[in-house]
Protein backbone atom coordinates (compact mmCIF):
# COMPACT_ATOMS: atom_id res chain seq x y z
CA UNK A 1 0.00 0.00 0.00
CA UNK A 2 0.80 3.45 -0.64
CA UNK A 3 1.59 5.99 1.77
CA UNK A 4 -0.68 9.39 1.01
CA UNK A 5 2.24 11.30 0.17
CA UNK A 6 3.18 9.31 -2.34
CA UNK A 7 -0.53 10.02 -4.04
CA UNK A 8 -0.27 14.12 -3.22
CA UNK A 9 3.20 14.00 -4.99
CA UNK A 10 0.82 12.24 -8.10
CA UNK A 11 -1.53 14.79 -7.62
CA UNK A 12 0.63 17.92 -7.72
CA UNK A 13 2.47 15.83 -10.74
CA UNK A 14 -0.58 15.81 -12.71
CA UNK A 15 -1.30 20.09 -11.69
CA UNK A 16 1.77 20.76 -12.57
CA UNK A 17 1.30 19.03 -16.05
CA UNK A 18 -1.96 20.70 -16.15
CA UNK A 19 -0.58 24.34 -15.45
CA UNK A 20 2.13 24.06 -18.06
CA UNK A 21 -0.03 22.36 -20.40
CA UNK A 22 -2.42 25.08 -19.85
CA UNK A 23 0.39 27.91 -20.87
CA UNK A 24 1.27 26.26 -23.52
CA UNK A 25 -2.38 26.01 -24.75
CA UNK A 26 -2.87 30.04 -24.40
CA UNK A 27 0.33 31.30 -25.23
CA UNK A 28 1.45 29.01 -28.29
CA UNK A 29 0.30 30.92 -31.79
CA UNK A 30 0.03 27.69 -33.74
CA UNK A 31 -3.53 27.12 -33.48
CA UNK A 32 -2.85 23.01 -33.97
CA UNK A 33 -0.20 23.09 -31.17
CA UNK A 34 -2.65 24.98 -28.99
CA UNK A 35 -5.26 21.91 -29.27
CA UNK A 36 -2.87 19.27 -28.28
CA UNK A 37 -1.98 21.47 -25.39
CA UNK A 38 -5.29 21.20 -24.07
CA UNK A 39 -6.00 17.92 -25.16
CA UNK A 40 -2.50 16.98 -22.29
CA UNK A 41 -4.43 19.67 -20.16
CA UNK A 42 -7.18 17.62 -19.97
CA UNK A 43 -5.78 14.07 -19.61
CA UNK A 44 -3.27 16.12 -16.56
CA UNK A 45 -6.93 16.71 -15.29
CA UNK A 46 -8.41 13.43 -15.52
CA UNK A 47 -5.71 11.66 -13.50
CA UNK A 48 -6.05 14.04 -10.91
CA UNK A 49 -9.82 13.18 -10.95
CA UNK A 50 -8.62 9.52 -10.86
CA UNK A 51 -6.39 10.68 -7.77
CA UNK A 52 -9.46 11.57 -5.95
CA UNK A 53 -10.95 8.90 -6.51
CA UNK A 54 -13.46 9.98 -9.21
CA UNK A 55 -12.41 7.22 -11.59
CA UNK A 56 -16.13 7.19 -13.19
CA UNK A 57 -15.20 11.22 -13.69
CA UNK A 58 -11.71 10.65 -14.89
CA UNK A 59 -12.56 8.09 -17.36
CA UNK A 60 -15.73 10.34 -18.69
CA UNK A 61 -13.19 13.00 -18.96
CA UNK A 62 -11.22 11.43 -21.01
CA UNK A 63 -14.09 9.51 -23.44
CA UNK A 64 -15.66 12.93 -24.10
CA UNK A 65 -13.39 15.65 -23.73
CA UNK A 66 -10.36 13.45 -25.21
CA UNK A 67 -12.13 11.58 -27.79
CA UNK A 68 -14.43 13.79 -27.77
CA UNK A 69 -14.01 17.48 -27.88
CA UNK A 70 -10.34 17.64 -29.12
CA UNK A 71 -11.56 15.72 -31.95
CA UNK A 72 -14.08 18.03 -32.80
CA UNK A 73 -11.95 21.22 -32.37
CA UNK A 74 -9.67 19.36 -34.61
CA UNK A 75 -11.94 18.69 -37.07
CA UNK A 76 -13.17 21.97 -37.15
CA UNK A 77 -9.40 23.44 -37.56
CA UNK A 78 -9.09 21.23 -40.68
CA UNK A 79 -12.06 22.54 -42.07
CA UNK A 80 -11.07 26.05 -41.59
CA UNK A 81 -8.86 27.16 -43.76
CA UNK A 82 -6.19 28.04 -41.43
CA UNK A 83 -2.88 27.02 -42.78
CA UNK A 84 -0.83 25.43 -39.94
CA UNK A 85 2.44 27.52 -41.34
CA UNK A 86 0.62 30.75 -40.75
CA UNK A 87 0.52 31.89 -36.70
CA UNK A 88 -2.34 33.56 -35.50
CA UNK A 89 -2.36 37.10 -35.53
CA UNK A 90 -2.03 38.79 -32.28
CA UNK A 91 -5.58 40.38 -31.40
CA UNK A 92 -6.40 43.78 -31.23
CA UNK A 93 -8.66 43.37 -28.16
CA UNK A 94 -5.88 42.08 -26.15
CA UNK A 95 -6.95 44.50 -23.04
CA UNK A 96 -10.36 44.14 -23.12
CA UNK A 97 -9.46 39.96 -23.18
CA UNK A 98 -7.45 39.80 -20.15
CA UNK A 99 -9.99 41.84 -18.13
CA UNK A 100 -12.13 39.32 -18.71
CA UNK A 101 -9.83 36.61 -18.22
CA UNK A 102 -8.60 37.73 -15.14
CA UNK A 103 -11.88 38.70 -13.65
CA UNK A 104 -13.37 34.94 -14.69
CA UNK A 105 -10.20 33.74 -13.02
CA UNK A 106 -10.96 35.36 -9.96
CA UNK A 107 -14.38 34.67 -9.57
CA UNK A 108 -13.61 30.86 -9.98
CA UNK A 109 -10.33 31.54 -7.48
CA UNK A 110 -13.29 33.42 -5.12
CA UNK A 111 -15.63 30.66 -5.72
CA UNK A 112 -13.19 27.71 -4.60
CA UNK A 113 -12.42 29.40 -1.46
CA UNK A 114 -15.98 30.66 -0.29
CA UNK A 115 -17.47 27.21 -0.70
CA UNK A 116 -18.17 24.59 1.73
CA UNK A 117 -16.43 22.11 0.44
CA UNK A 118 -16.65 18.59 1.45
CA UNK A 119 -13.71 17.09 3.18
CA UNK A 120 -11.31 15.03 1.75
CA UNK A 121 -11.45 11.16 1.70
CA UNK A 122 -15.49 11.22 2.14
CA UNK A 123 -16.36 9.50 -1.59
CA UNK A 124 -18.69 6.23 -1.81
CA UNK A 125 -16.95 3.24 -2.57
CA UNK A 126 -19.06 2.67 -5.79
CA UNK A 127 -18.56 5.80 -7.54
CA UNK A 128 -20.81 4.50 -10.63
CA UNK A 129 -23.96 3.62 -7.99
CA UNK A 130 -23.92 6.73 -6.45
CA UNK A 131 -23.48 8.48 -9.38
CA UNK A 132 -26.47 6.71 -11.00
CA UNK A 133 -28.54 6.92 -7.87
CA UNK A 134 -27.86 10.97 -7.63
CA UNK A 135 -28.71 11.51 -11.15
CA UNK A 136 -31.93 9.62 -11.32
CA UNK A 137 -32.65 11.07 -7.62
CA UNK A 138 -31.80 14.33 -6.61
CA UNK A 139 -30.51 15.44 -9.51
CA UNK A 140 -33.18 13.96 -11.84
CA UNK A 141 -34.51 18.02 -12.89
CA UNK A 142 -31.33 18.99 -13.94
CA UNK A 143 -30.60 15.37 -15.64
CA UNK A 144 -33.61 16.03 -18.13
CA UNK A 145 -32.92 19.44 -18.67
CA UNK A 146 -29.78 18.59 -19.56
CA UNK A 147 -30.96 16.19 -22.19
CA UNK A 148 -33.78 18.44 -23.07
CA UNK A 149 -30.92 21.38 -24.50
CA UNK A 150 -28.65 18.50 -26.36
CA UNK A 151 -32.07 17.51 -28.18
CA UNK A 152 -32.68 20.76 -29.00
CA UNK A 153 -29.24 21.13 -29.95
CA UNK A 154 -29.17 18.29 -32.38
CA UNK A 155 -32.25 19.42 -34.03
CA UNK A 156 -31.23 22.94 -34.76
CA UNK A 157 -27.44 21.11 -36.03
CA UNK A 158 -29.89 19.63 -38.68
CA UNK A 159 -32.08 22.64 -39.51
CA UNK A 160 -28.77 24.68 -40.19
CA UNK A 161 -27.41 21.91 -42.11
CA UNK A 162 -30.34 21.18 -44.22
CA UNK A 163 -31.08 25.18 -44.89
CA UNK A 164 -33.72 25.64 -46.98
CA UNK A 165 -34.47 22.17 -47.77
CA UNK A 166 -36.58 21.77 -44.66
CA UNK B 1 -3.42 16.31 6.20
CA UNK B 2 -5.34 13.69 7.27
CA UNK B 3 -6.76 11.93 4.01
CA UNK B 4 -8.53 8.76 3.86
CA UNK B 5 -7.76 6.85 0.88
CA UNK B 6 -10.17 4.78 -0.70
CA UNK B 7 -9.14 0.87 -0.98
CA UNK B 8 -9.11 0.48 -4.55
CA UNK B 9 -6.88 3.34 -5.10
CA UNK B 10 -4.11 1.70 -3.36
CA UNK B 11 -2.49 0.10 -5.91
CA UNK B 12 -2.60 -3.26 -4.36
CA UNK B 13 -2.58 -4.59 -8.24
CA UNK B 14 -0.99 -5.95 -10.83
CA UNK B 15 -0.19 -8.96 -8.84
CA UNK B 16 1.81 -11.35 -9.37
CA UNK B 17 0.58 -13.44 -7.00
CA UNK B 18 -0.91 -16.07 -9.46
CA UNK B 19 2.97 -16.75 -10.81
CA UNK B 20 3.19 -18.32 -7.80
CA UNK B 21 7.37 -18.01 -7.76
CA UNK B 22 8.53 -18.81 -4.95
CA UNK B 23 11.82 -17.10 -5.57
CA UNK B 24 9.47 -13.95 -6.02
CA UNK B 25 8.15 -11.68 -2.53
CA UNK B 26 5.68 -10.01 -4.14
CA UNK B 27 4.64 -8.15 -1.05
CA UNK B 28 7.53 -5.92 -1.71
CA UNK B 29 6.52 -4.98 -4.99
CA UNK B 30 3.39 -3.31 -3.18
CA UNK B 31 5.29 -2.07 0.00
CA UNK B 32 6.99 0.68 -1.96
CA UNK B 33 6.04 2.89 -4.74
CA UNK B 34 9.43 1.78 -6.77
CA UNK B 35 8.41 -1.59 -6.20
CA UNK B 36 5.38 -0.78 -7.84
CA UNK B 37 6.59 1.44 -10.74
CA UNK B 38 8.70 -1.81 -11.25
CA UNK B 39 5.77 -3.58 -11.92
CA UNK B 40 3.87 -1.55 -13.88
CA UNK B 41 6.73 -1.33 -16.34
CA UNK B 42 7.34 -5.38 -16.30
CA UNK B 43 3.48 -5.69 -17.57
CA UNK B 44 4.10 -2.36 -20.13
CA UNK B 45 6.74 -4.60 -21.38
CA UNK B 46 5.12 -7.47 -21.68
CA UNK B 47 2.08 -6.10 -23.41
CA UNK B 48 3.52 -4.51 -25.94
CA UNK B 49 6.31 -7.08 -26.33
CA UNK B 50 2.63 -9.61 -27.10
CA UNK B 51 1.26 -7.04 -29.17
CA UNK B 52 4.41 -6.46 -31.55
CA UNK B 53 4.37 -10.78 -31.84
CA UNK B 54 0.54 -10.90 -32.40
CA UNK B 55 1.06 -8.25 -35.02
CA UNK B 56 3.58 -10.24 -36.95
CA UNK B 57 1.31 -13.58 -36.89
CA UNK B 58 -1.24 -11.35 -37.97
CA UNK B 59 -0.02 -10.26 -41.23
CA UNK B 60 1.19 -13.49 -42.01
CA UNK B 61 -2.21 -14.95 -41.91
CA UNK B 62 -3.68 -12.06 -43.45
CA UNK B 63 -1.50 -12.58 -46.34
CA UNK B 64 -2.31 -16.33 -46.46
CA UNK B 65 -6.05 -15.85 -46.26
CA UNK B 66 -6.36 -13.25 -48.75
CA UNK B 67 -3.82 -15.27 -51.07
CA UNK B 68 -6.32 -18.48 -50.34
CA UNK B 69 -9.26 -16.16 -51.15
CA UNK B 70 -8.22 -15.28 -54.66
CA UNK B 71 -6.68 -18.02 -55.43
CA UNK B 72 -2.38 -17.00 -55.02
CA UNK B 73 0.03 -18.72 -53.17
CA UNK B 74 1.30 -15.63 -51.14
CA UNK B 75 4.62 -15.38 -49.04
CA UNK B 76 6.22 -18.88 -50.07
CA UNK B 77 10.13 -17.99 -50.48
CA UNK B 78 11.28 -17.08 -47.31
CA UNK B 79 10.92 -19.83 -44.85
CA UNK B 80 9.03 -23.01 -44.99
CA UNK B 81 5.62 -21.51 -46.23
CA UNK B 82 7.00 -17.91 -46.28
CA UNK B 83 6.42 -18.25 -42.22
CA UNK B 84 9.87 -16.18 -41.75
CA UNK B 85 8.27 -13.33 -43.94
CA UNK B 86 6.49 -10.77 -41.58
CA UNK B 87 9.71 -11.17 -39.04
CA UNK B 88 12.04 -10.10 -42.49
CA UNK B 89 9.24 -7.10 -43.16
CA UNK B 90 9.83 -6.31 -39.91
CA UNK B 91 13.74 -6.08 -39.81
CA UNK B 92 13.25 -4.00 -43.00
CA UNK B 93 10.86 -1.61 -41.07
CA UNK B 94 12.91 -1.48 -38.41
CA UNK B 95 16.05 0.02 -40.35
CA UNK B 96 14.13 1.58 -43.20
CA UNK B 97 14.84 5.41 -43.33
CA UNK B 98 12.49 7.30 -41.61
CA UNK B 99 11.36 10.38 -44.36
CA UNK B 100 9.59 13.45 -42.74
CA UNK B 101 8.31 15.96 -45.65
CA UNK B 102 10.07 19.49 -45.13
CA UNK B 103 6.31 21.05 -44.87
CA UNK B 104 5.32 18.59 -41.89
CA UNK B 105 4.83 19.96 -38.65
CA UNK B 106 7.27 18.40 -36.80
CA UNK B 107 5.91 17.74 -33.11
CA UNK B 108 2.67 16.48 -34.09
CA UNK B 109 3.86 14.42 -37.15
CA UNK B 110 6.23 12.83 -34.12
CA UNK B 111 3.43 12.70 -31.70
CA UNK B 112 0.72 11.16 -34.03
CA UNK B 113 1.74 7.63 -34.12
CA UNK B 114 2.49 7.31 -30.27
CA UNK B 115 -0.88 8.59 -30.28
CA UNK B 116 -2.48 6.06 -31.80
CA UNK B 117 -0.31 2.90 -30.59
CA UNK B 118 0.02 3.71 -26.88
CA UNK B 119 -4.09 4.27 -26.41
CA UNK B 120 -4.86 1.17 -28.58
CA UNK B 121 -2.33 -1.08 -25.56
CA UNK B 122 -3.71 0.81 -22.85
CA UNK B 123 -6.83 -1.37 -23.39
CA UNK B 124 -5.41 -4.81 -22.60
CA UNK B 125 -4.89 -3.53 -18.87
CA UNK B 126 -8.83 -4.36 -18.10
CA UNK B 127 -8.98 -7.19 -21.52
CA UNK B 128 -9.85 -10.24 -18.90
CA UNK B 129 -7.88 -13.34 -20.31
CA UNK B 130 -9.34 -15.81 -17.74
CA UNK B 131 -11.80 -15.76 -15.24
CA UNK B 132 -10.34 -14.22 -12.92
CA UNK B 133 -7.19 -13.12 -14.68
CA UNK B 134 -7.13 -9.66 -15.58
CA UNK B 135 -4.11 -6.84 -15.18
CA UNK B 136 -6.38 -5.07 -13.30
CA UNK B 137 -9.90 -5.12 -12.43
CA UNK B 138 -11.00 -1.66 -12.58
CA UNK B 139 -14.10 -0.53 -10.99
CA UNK B 140 -15.60 0.76 -14.25
CA UNK B 141 -13.45 -1.28 -16.65
CA UNK B 142 -15.76 -1.54 -19.40
CA UNK B 143 -15.82 2.28 -19.14
CA UNK B 144 -11.79 2.29 -19.49
CA UNK B 145 -12.12 0.19 -22.77
CA UNK B 146 -14.33 2.23 -24.52
CA UNK B 147 -12.48 5.60 -23.25
CA UNK B 148 -9.11 5.25 -23.35
CA UNK B 149 -8.78 3.83 -27.28
CA UNK B 150 -11.14 6.83 -28.10
CA UNK B 151 -7.85 8.83 -27.75
CA UNK B 152 -6.49 7.17 -31.38
CA UNK B 153 -9.07 9.14 -32.93
CA UNK B 154 -7.06 12.84 -32.24
CA UNK B 155 -3.68 10.85 -33.25
CA UNK B 156 -5.60 9.81 -36.88
CA UNK B 157 -6.20 13.07 -37.40
CA UNK B 158 -3.31 14.90 -35.87
CA UNK B 159 -1.45 12.07 -38.41
CA UNK B 160 -3.50 13.38 -41.06
CA UNK B 161 -3.39 17.04 -40.66
CA UNK B 162 0.49 17.22 -39.81
CA UNK B 163 1.82 15.78 -42.86
CA UNK B 164 0.61 18.72 -44.85
CA UNK B 165 -0.42 16.59 -47.89
CA UNK B 166 -4.20 16.70 -49.74
CA UNK B 167 -4.53 13.05 -49.30
CA UNK B 168 -3.67 12.52 -45.82
CA UNK B 169 -5.28 15.38 -44.80
CA UNK B 170 -8.49 14.01 -46.61
CA UNK B 171 -7.71 10.72 -44.82
CA UNK B 172 -7.40 12.38 -41.36
CA UNK B 173 -11.11 14.00 -41.89
CA UNK B 174 -12.68 10.75 -42.85
CA UNK B 175 -11.45 8.83 -39.91
CA UNK B 176 -11.89 10.83 -37.28
CA UNK B 177 -15.63 11.27 -38.76
CA UNK B 178 -16.31 7.44 -38.69
CA UNK B 179 -14.62 7.44 -35.28
CA UNK B 180 -17.19 10.09 -33.96
CA UNK B 181 -19.82 8.31 -35.43
CA UNK B 182 -19.57 5.26 -34.68
CA UNK B 183 -18.36 5.46 -31.55
CA UNK B 184 -22.43 6.30 -30.21
CA UNK B 185 -24.76 3.30 -31.85
CA UNK B 186 -21.13 1.21 -30.09
CA UNK B 187 -21.30 2.89 -27.03
CA UNK B 188 -25.10 1.78 -26.90
CA UNK B 189 -24.81 -1.32 -27.68
CA UNK B 190 -22.50 -1.92 -24.27
CA UNK B 191 -24.79 -0.38 -22.44
CA UNK B 192 -27.19 -2.92 -23.00
CA UNK B 193 -24.80 -5.24 -21.66
CA UNK B 194 -23.79 -2.91 -19.04
CA UNK B 195 -27.34 -3.11 -17.88
CA UNK B 196 -27.50 -6.71 -17.91
CA UNK B 197 -24.36 -7.81 -15.91
CA UNK B 198 -24.90 -4.84 -13.77
CA UNK B 199 -21.42 -4.00 -13.59
CA UNK B 200 -19.21 -2.06 -15.59
CA UNK B 201 -16.26 -4.17 -14.15
CA UNK B 202 -14.50 -6.45 -16.81
CA UNK B 203 -14.05 -9.83 -13.51
CA UNK B 204 -17.86 -8.57 -13.20
CA UNK B 205 -19.29 -9.34 -16.78
CA UNK B 206 -17.51 -12.71 -17.14
CA UNK B 207 -19.31 -13.54 -13.31
CA UNK B 208 -22.50 -12.53 -14.71
CA UNK B 209 -22.10 -14.68 -17.80
CA UNK B 210 -21.04 -17.60 -15.88
CA UNK B 211 -24.54 -17.02 -13.92
CA UNK B 212 -26.42 -16.93 -16.78
CA UNK B 213 -25.34 -17.87 -20.43
CA UNK B 214 -23.57 -16.23 -23.13
CA UNK B 215 -24.46 -12.55 -23.66
CA UNK B 216 -24.79 -13.04 -27.30
CA UNK B 217 -27.74 -15.61 -27.21
CA UNK B 218 -29.59 -12.85 -24.66
CA UNK B 219 -28.47 -9.08 -26.79
CA UNK B 220 -28.39 -10.90 -30.44
CA UNK B 221 -28.78 -7.48 -31.92
CA UNK B 222 -26.14 -5.87 -29.76
CA UNK B 223 -23.59 -8.14 -30.55
CA UNK B 224 -24.68 -7.29 -34.19
CA UNK B 225 -24.43 -3.02 -33.77
CA UNK B 226 -20.93 -3.75 -31.30
CA UNK B 227 -19.45 -6.37 -34.62
CA UNK B 228 -20.21 -3.76 -37.46
CA UNK B 229 -19.74 -0.36 -35.45
CA UNK B 230 -16.20 -2.02 -34.42
CA UNK B 231 -14.90 -2.63 -37.72
CA UNK B 232 -15.99 0.99 -38.48
CA UNK B 233 -13.63 1.87 -35.34
CA UNK B 234 -10.92 -0.12 -36.39
CA UNK B 235 -10.85 0.80 -39.51
CA UNK B 236 -11.13 -2.25 -40.97
CA UNK B 237 -12.78 -3.70 -44.42
CA UNK B 238 -15.62 -2.55 -45.41
CA UNK B 239 -14.93 0.90 -43.62
CA UNK B 240 -11.54 1.42 -44.43
CA UNK B 241 -12.23 4.71 -46.50
CA UNK B 242 -9.82 6.70 -44.02
CA UNK B 243 -7.21 4.71 -45.67
CA UNK B 244 -8.56 3.63 -49.16
CA UNK B 245 -5.77 2.65 -51.42
CA UNK B 246 -7.32 3.45 -54.44
CA UNK B 247 -8.19 6.50 -54.22
CA UNK B 248 -6.37 8.07 -51.28
CA UNK B 249 -2.84 5.92 -51.49
CA UNK B 250 -2.59 5.38 -47.80
CA UNK B 251 -5.13 8.37 -46.49
CA UNK B 252 -3.63 9.82 -43.19
CA UNK B 253 0.04 7.87 -43.10
CA UNK B 254 0.79 8.20 -46.44
CA UNK B 255 3.47 10.77 -45.59
CA UNK B 256 5.26 8.17 -42.94
CA UNK B 257 7.81 5.44 -43.68
CA UNK B 258 9.84 2.69 -41.92
CA UNK B 259 9.51 3.06 -38.11
CA UNK B 260 6.74 5.89 -37.19
CA UNK B 261 4.74 3.55 -40.02
CA UNK B 262 4.87 0.36 -38.50
CA UNK B 263 3.83 2.20 -35.07
CA UNK B 264 0.62 2.60 -36.97
CA UNK B 265 0.27 -0.66 -37.82
CA UNK B 266 0.48 -2.28 -34.70
CA UNK B 267 -1.60 0.10 -32.97
CA UNK B 268 -4.54 -0.90 -35.99
CA UNK B 269 -3.87 -4.60 -34.52
CA UNK B 270 -3.77 -3.76 -31.20
CA UNK B 271 -7.38 -2.54 -31.54
CA UNK B 272 -8.41 -5.22 -33.49
CA UNK B 273 -7.03 -7.57 -31.10
CA UNK B 274 -8.18 -5.53 -27.75
CA UNK B 275 -12.08 -5.03 -29.73
CA UNK B 276 -12.11 -9.06 -30.79
CA UNK B 277 -11.21 -9.66 -26.94
CA UNK B 278 -14.09 -7.94 -25.62
CA UNK B 279 -16.63 -8.85 -28.16
CA UNK B 280 -15.47 -12.22 -26.52
CA UNK B 281 -15.68 -10.66 -23.17
CA UNK B 282 -18.79 -8.99 -23.66
CA UNK B 283 -21.11 -11.46 -25.98
CA UNK B 284 -19.16 -14.66 -25.22
CA UNK B 285 -18.97 -15.56 -21.93
CA UNK B 286 -14.90 -15.04 -21.67
CA UNK B 287 -12.86 -17.40 -20.39
CA UNK B 288 -15.85 -19.45 -19.88
CA UNK B 289 -15.79 -22.83 -21.34
CA UNK B 290 -15.46 -26.77 -20.52
CA UNK B 291 -12.34 -28.84 -20.05
CA UNK B 292 -9.63 -26.37 -21.20
CA UNK B 293 -8.31 -23.77 -19.00
CA UNK B 294 -10.12 -20.44 -19.38
CA UNK B 295 -6.80 -19.02 -21.06
CA UNK B 296 -7.43 -21.23 -23.82
CA UNK B 297 -10.41 -20.70 -23.90
CA UNK B 298 -10.40 -17.18 -24.15
CA UNK B 299 -7.67 -16.70 -26.79
CA UNK B 300 -9.22 -19.64 -29.19
CA UNK B 301 -12.84 -17.01 -29.40
CA UNK B 302 -10.45 -14.44 -29.73
CA UNK B 303 -8.36 -16.11 -32.52
CA UNK B 304 -12.34 -17.14 -34.26
CA UNK B 305 -12.89 -13.60 -34.36
CA UNK B 306 -10.01 -11.77 -35.51
CA UNK B 307 -10.17 -14.35 -38.21
CA UNK B 308 -13.49 -13.52 -38.85
CA UNK B 309 -12.47 -10.15 -39.61
CA UNK B 310 -9.65 -11.03 -41.72
CA UNK B 311 -12.31 -12.95 -44.16
CA UNK B 312 -14.23 -10.25 -44.34
CA UNK B 313 -11.76 -7.83 -45.88
CA UNK B 314 -11.14 -9.81 -48.43
CA UNK B 315 -14.90 -10.74 -49.61
CA UNK B 316 -16.68 -7.57 -48.97
CA UNK B 317 -16.22 -3.93 -50.99
CA UNK B 318 -15.35 -1.30 -49.73
CA UNK B 319 -18.13 1.18 -48.52
CA UNK B 320 -18.69 4.62 -50.20
CA UNK B 321 -17.87 8.10 -47.98
CA UNK B 322 -21.68 9.17 -47.58
CA UNK B 323 -22.79 5.73 -47.45
CA UNK B 324 -20.56 5.11 -44.60
CA UNK B 325 -22.26 8.21 -42.69
CA UNK B 326 -25.86 7.33 -43.67
CA UNK B 327 -25.37 4.33 -42.07
CA UNK B 328 -23.79 5.38 -38.80
CA UNK B 329 -26.31 8.50 -38.77
CA UNK B 330 -29.50 6.81 -40.11
CA UNK B 331 -29.66 3.40 -39.28
CA UNK B 332 -27.24 2.16 -36.61
CA UNK B 333 -27.99 5.20 -34.19
CA UNK B 334 -32.32 4.63 -34.34
CA UNK B 335 -31.28 0.78 -34.03
CA UNK B 336 -29.09 0.75 -31.00
CA UNK B 337 -31.38 3.43 -29.50
CA UNK B 338 -34.18 0.72 -29.93
CA UNK B 339 -32.28 -2.02 -29.15
CA UNK B 340 -31.71 -0.44 -25.59
CA UNK B 341 -35.35 0.64 -25.13
CA UNK B 342 -36.26 -3.07 -25.66
CA UNK B 343 -33.36 -4.64 -23.31
CA UNK B 344 -34.39 -2.37 -21.00
CA UNK B 345 -37.95 -3.46 -21.28
CA UNK B 346 -37.45 -7.12 -21.44
CA UNK B 347 -35.04 -6.65 -18.28
CA UNK B 348 -38.26 -5.04 -16.37
CA UNK B 349 -40.85 -7.27 -17.37
CA UNK B 350 -37.89 -10.44 -16.86
CA UNK B 351 -36.32 -9.83 -13.47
Amino acid sequence: MLDSDVQIALFAAFGGIAVIAALAAVLTRYLLRSIVAFGAFLTAIAGQFYILAADFVALIQIFVYVGGVVVLILFALMLSAVGQKHPLAVSEHRGLGAVVAYAVGGWLVWAAFGQDLPKAGQVPGETVAFLGRAFLDQQLVAFEVIGIILLAAVVAALVIVRGERL
Amino acid sequence: MEVNWPDWLNFDWLDLGWLELPWVDTNWFHDNWYGLLLLGFFWGVVVFTMVGALTAVYVYVERKVSARIQGRLGPMETGPHGLLQTLVDVVKLAVKEDVRPAAADALAFRLAPLLVVVPAVMAFVVVPFGVPMVIRDLNVGILYFLAVPSVTGVGLLLAGWASYDNYSFLGGLRASAQFISYEIPRTLAVVTVVMLSGSLSSAGLIGAQADTTWFVLLLPLSFVIYAVTTLAEVNRVPFDIPEAESELVAGFHTEYSGFRWSLFFLGEYASLTTASAFAVALFFGGGLGPVLPPVVWFVLKTAVIVFFAVVLRFTLPRFRQDQLMALAWKYFLPLSLVNLLLAGLVMKAVF
